[in-house]
């Protein structure tokens, strides 16, 4: 099992996931906290990478924020996205791999389809680092668990 | 000369932005062309002539790795030029797909700005 640093891998959660809504999704990151309130229901995409090391990949998004992004994503109607799961999962793919591609820069991996999941991984396993992120249309969170997935 | 594009990525959702970033950037686009994979871009290229090619490298079936080097193999489509349009951006990945014969590579996530660039720059061909 690889040693997390913990901070260090949220910082690079935080500043991915930013880079990759605000340049592409047209959404904006204000603050790395939950919001106020505490935790929202969120729907929440995985995707399960091989690589050295290998690991899982989640992101969440609040109701709100799952249906803006899509919009944003897709030039529409943030009351009416089409294919919001589609535009998720992909969201799940391009923040994974940006996050991956800065950890293991040197190296290669290789990612799995992303899915639909239940809900987050237990982020009081020591190999997993968890970042909420407080966006202007919602809420957000990113997790990775480092090490062999079974 | 307005270009005809083929857009290969397996979600519906990536190749429609992709389409989109290039209607809105003013790019001369005549017509974009959409595989989900490989295989099916073979098949579009079969019956269809293109002046670029985007493609995704982690795709179901035939990947974009596996799609280059059948292009590579292929007298008549080895002339079109390639743009990796991918979420991997390792070193050893990017040296990877250039070394196959790729003309560009870029990385997700990307500004629309960026893309027209690579765009006009692999047909050297530069729009107001």
């Amino acid at each position: 099992m690889p040693d997390l640093d913990r901070a260090r891998v949220q910082d690079l959660l935080h500043q991915c996931a930013q880079t990759v809504l605000e340049t592409m999704y047209f959404a904006t990151v204000e603050g790395r906290q939950p919001p106020d309130g505490g935790p929202v229901p969120m729907r929440w995409v995985e995707v399960r990478f091989r690589g050295d090391p290998p690991g899982v990949f989640q992101i969440g998004l609040s109701h709100e924020a799952a249906l803006s992004v899509a919009a944003g994503f897709m030039g529409e109607d943030p009351q009416c996205p089409e294919n919001t799961e589609d535009v998720i999962r992909e969201l799940a793919n391009v923040v994974c791999g940006a996050v991956l591609s800065r950890l293991e820069s040197d190296s290669s991996f290789e990612l799995g389809s992303p899915r639909l999941v239940d809900g987050p991984m237990d982020e009081t396993d020591s190999r997993v680092a968890r970042c909420d992120l407080l966006l202007d249309c919602g809420a957000a969170a990113v997790c990775l668990r480092l090490g062999t997935v079974p | 000369m307005a270009y005809r594009v083929l857009i290969v990525d397996d979600s519906p959702a990536m190749r429609a932005f992709i389409r989109r970033v290039i209607e809105v950037s003013g790019f001369d686009c005549a017509a974009c062309l959409e595989a989900g994979n490989g295989e099916e871009a073979l098949s579009v290229l079969g019956q269809e002539w293109v002046d670029l090619i985007l493609t995704d490298i982690n795709m179901p079936s035939m990947d974009g790795e596996q799609f280059v080097r059948r292009l590579e193999q292929d007298e008549c489509l080895r002339s079109i030029p390639v743009l990796v349009v991918s979420t991997d951006s390792t070193n050893r990945r990017i040296h990877h797909m250039l070394s196959m014969g790729v003309k560009g590579y870029l990385a997700k996530p990307f500004t629309p700005e960026t893309l027209r660039g690579e765009l006009e720059r692999l047909l050297e061909a530069p729009h107001a």
